[in-house]
């Protein structure tokens, strides 16, 4: 399996054009969360599951690209069973959505899904393999690297991004702080923001 | 009646016309997120008859749209319409005439022209 190379630039324009996905414009004016389950629901009419994807909930989500079945766990019959879902679905772990001190990941699980599906579905229809196998773990590591680079593109736009983080400069907001009220500000985490800013290079 | 969407398709449109999330929605009626995700894709449907008031007071603006959540929420848990069963047994001539309708295989023509003329006469 191929996977599609995408240069930086594509990325970001993939990423913006979801931001764009809805009728309000939401790239341009105040500093706010990004509404990314209405973006994947209303902007590309992708539907959202909750499941337990796994016995130990380790693995977050899981993007399915055709119709068919997959394995989830059962709880109350303590085993894995099949699970029929349609094409465009994003299959969360349970556990995640269930965690509001996730919220930050379960939100960023979401828009790595939707990166995956606006990425790799032609990929993975051509081929007709299942969603979630992968042959190589170079493969993986790369198209997961694809993934994670769109969904902090969706979530933490630079305009929006550098503009909060200079009104919270001219706050005076102690710098200690500044990370902690951005990630806030936009619902990811702490983690997520920081390596974000230093993406910028506004964060030394 | 017969309708062409199931209870979860209508909860999902009309929670979407407000721009609600199931997770919102979820919030909002103090159910976890899966459990609504549960009812949205008609896996479960024993929910009580005061969560189905709650999401339809949030959910459904007009009549129309309430009648419709009552009957589909019925369909899905295979009873009657939540709204009725109160006013049918309070009243026996209701009671008698849907018998008697039932008895005689009364027409969706004659129904309709019944109900033509009861709204005629109350408006």
């Amino acid at each position: 399996m191929s996977i599609p190379l995408y240069r930086e630039r594509a990325l970001n324009q993939i990423a913006l054009n979801a931001l764009k996905s809805l009728k309000e414009n939401i790239v341009i004016g105040e500093p706010k969360a990004i509404p990314i389950e209405k973006i994947v629901e209303q902007g590309y009419n992708l539907t959202i599951e909750y499941v337990h994807l796994t016995e130990k909930g380790d693995k977050l989500g899981q993007m399915v690209y055709s119709k068919g079945y997959t394995g989830v766990f059962d709880f109350e019959q303590d085993k894995y069973v099949l699970f029929g879902v349609n094409a465009g679905t994003i299959l969360i772990e349970a556990d995640l959505v269930d965690d509001i001190t996730q919220y930050g990941r379960y939100r960023f699980t979401l828009a790595h899904e939707l990166g995956h599906w606006l990425l790799h579905k032609e990929m993975f229809l051509k081929t007709g393999q299942a969603a979630a196998m992968y042959d190589e773990e170079n493969d993986e590591h790369s198209i997961e690297w694809q993934a994670n680079f769109v969904a902090k593109a969706i979530l933490m736009p630079k305009g929006l991004v550098k503009k909060a983080l200079y009104e919270v400069q001219s706050q005076g907001i102690h710098p200690r702080h500044q990370i902690d009220y951005l990630a806030s500000l936009f619902q990811v985490s702490k983690e997520a923001m920081g390596y974000r800013l230093k993406d910028f290079g506004l964060l030394y | 009646m017969s309708y062409e969407i199931t209870f979860g398709d209508f909860i999902v449109a009309k929670r979407k016309e407000i721009d609600l999330s199931a997770r919102q929605l979820a919030m909002k009626l103090d159910i976890s997120p899966v459990y609504m995700c549960d009812i949205e894709k008609g896996r479960k449907n024993a929910f009580s008859d005061e969560l189905l008031e709650e999401m339809r007071s949030i959910l459904c603006t007009s009549e129309k749209d309430s009648d419709m959540f009552y009957d589909l929420a019925a369909i899905a848990r295979n009873t009657v319409s939540s709204d009725l069963p109160e006013y049918i047994m309070e009243n026996e001539l209701v009671r008698t005439a849907l018998r008697k309708a039932k008895k005689n295989q009364i027409s969706d023509e004659k129904w309709e022209k019944f109900i033509e003329e009861m709204v005629r006469k109350t408006d």
